[in-house]
């Protein structure tokens, strides 16, 4: 009879993972010196050009006017553009001496308000005749509204009118980039004397959108 | 652990960082060396090749006086370099809608037998001098690139070696955006004596409302040799 003995192979796991590690410390470093690389790299830049985009009401009707009792009306104006400086809307008046004339007898003409001077902000109130323009606060951007200019809001106690220039001046300024369409909304405001000849009359102003850099 | 052990650790740390860091003196040079646990010279009528099994060490190992290369496959000694025509490119001032074109000629100079890797990276999308604005990356991807459409900054690969079909050709490129991390744009197999030229090109375009104004990026070709 033999009496066998079992015998145990006893593996030393501190051995056997200091050696992994070692061996894989090797391998990282004959990975590591492998592959042959190079960079290079290069700045690249282009330029956004300046676009921008006007329209505006094609008319302004407004209507039939008995003298003494003042007519409104008004119509908008939308600006698109992508300028990083915003920019400017003006306007002005196409007849040399007023805006608006009789039809078919040009001589006979509707006084205009004192012409708009936004270097010396000149609108005021409405009162008296003439034909006056105003930028509204309703509807218009905010950006886009001056309140300094055309007052704090479109009541007729701090609505502020003036007349159209006969070169063009600045209305509306916006020095942000809008990245949506910007609208300006146009007022204008027309009263006569008792002896303004009847009939009808009309005239053109012209407006234009220029960017700021 | 017993103080064998540690003896059989310190000699075989020893022998791994020697034999991947070199082994020699001041008064010999191995070219090349190789610990393997197989291998030998197979020859025919038309071939012979070398080969190696196993081997545990490999790597490059130089000092001042000395080099050495380990392994079979360092008995060949690549070498690679990579420029680039220019470390700036205006695409130049556009209007919307009217896209900007350029380009850069990426130039390898490779021993590989297998050829090189080309790959790209952007630090981030063009951006505006306000460092908030950007021009959104192009829709297309280097997976599928696709026919021009649309807007954003993209780029193709115009001519060189064994362009990708997935490129298109002149004039119908397609384009592709930057990705943020190296990502592989071609592929040259093959060793090719002299430098192999590469010219990437680059489009961009806005939406009308994109802001005005100057926008740039840092765009990184890595080349790697290929075994």
């Amino acid at each position: 009879m033999f009496s066998r003995k079992k015998e145990k192979t006893k593996i030393n796991l501190p051995l056997l993972f200091s050696v992994i590690l070692i061996c894989l410390f090797g391998l990282v470093l004959a990975m590591d010196s492998q592959s042959a690389t190079e960079t290079a790299q290069t700045t690249i830049s282009t330029t956004v050009q300046q676009v921008i985009s006007l329209g505006c009401g094609a008319t302004a009707p407004l209507g039939d006017l008995t003298p003494g009792t003042p007519v409104t009306t008004s119509n908008s104006c939308t600006i698109a553009t992508n300028a990083s400086g915003g920019y400017e809307l003006s306007v002005k008046r196409d007849d040399a001496d007023t805006t608006i004339d009789m039809i078919g007898e040009a001589a006979t003409n509707i006084a205009d308000k004192a012409d708009w001077t936004s270097a010396t902000p000149n609108g005021a109130l409405y009162s008296g005749t003439g034909l006056a323009f105003r930028v509204k606060q309703t509807g218009t951007t905010a950006n886009a509204y001056n309140s300094t200019w055309w007052g704090s809001d479109d009541t007729d106690g701090n609505a502020k009118f003036a007349g159209f220039p006969d070169a063009y001046d600045k209305i509306s300024v916006d020095t942000n980039y809008e990245a949506s369409a910007v609208t300006v909304v146009m007022g204008y405001k027309l009263d006569v004397a008792s002896t303004q000849k009847s009939g009808a009359y009309d005239g053109t102003i012209t407006f234009q959108a220029v960017t700021k850099p | 652990m017993k103080k064998k052990n540690i003896l059989f650790l310190l000699a075989l740390f020893f022998l791994s960082y020697n034999f991947c860091h070199g082994m020699g003196s001041e008064n010999y040079l191995i070219n090349s060396d190789v610990v393997g646990a197989g291998g030998g010279l197979g020859t025919s009528e038309s071939f012979k090749l070398k080969d190696t099994l196993g081997q545990p060490v490999i790597g490059i190992g130089q000092g001042t006086t000395y080099a050495v290369q380990q392994g079979f496959w360092y008995t060949v000694n690549y070498s690679l370099s990579l420029s680039i025509g220019s470390t700036v490119v205006n695409l130049g001032s556009f209007a919307p809608g009217n896209p900007a074109t350029g380009q850069s000629v990426l130039s390898v100079t490779t021993d590989s037998w297998g050829g090189y890797d080309l790959f790209a990276r952007q630090n981030h999308d063009m951006t505006h001098t306000d460092s908030v604005t950007t021009i959104p990356a192009y829709l297309g991807t280097i997976a599928s690139p696709t026919a021009w459409s649309g807007v954003g900054f993209g780029f193709t690969i115009k001519s060189g070696t064994d362009v990708e079909a997935k490129w298109g050709a002149d004039p119908d490129y397609n384009y592709a955006s930057f990705p943020g991390s190296d990502t592989k744009i071609h592929e040259k197999t093959g060793y090719k004596s002299g430098v192999d030229e590469t010219v990437v090109g680059y489009k961009v375009d806005v939406v009308p409302s994109q802001k005005s104004g100057t926008y740039t990026n840092m765009v990184t070709y890595t080349a790697m040799a290929k075994l």
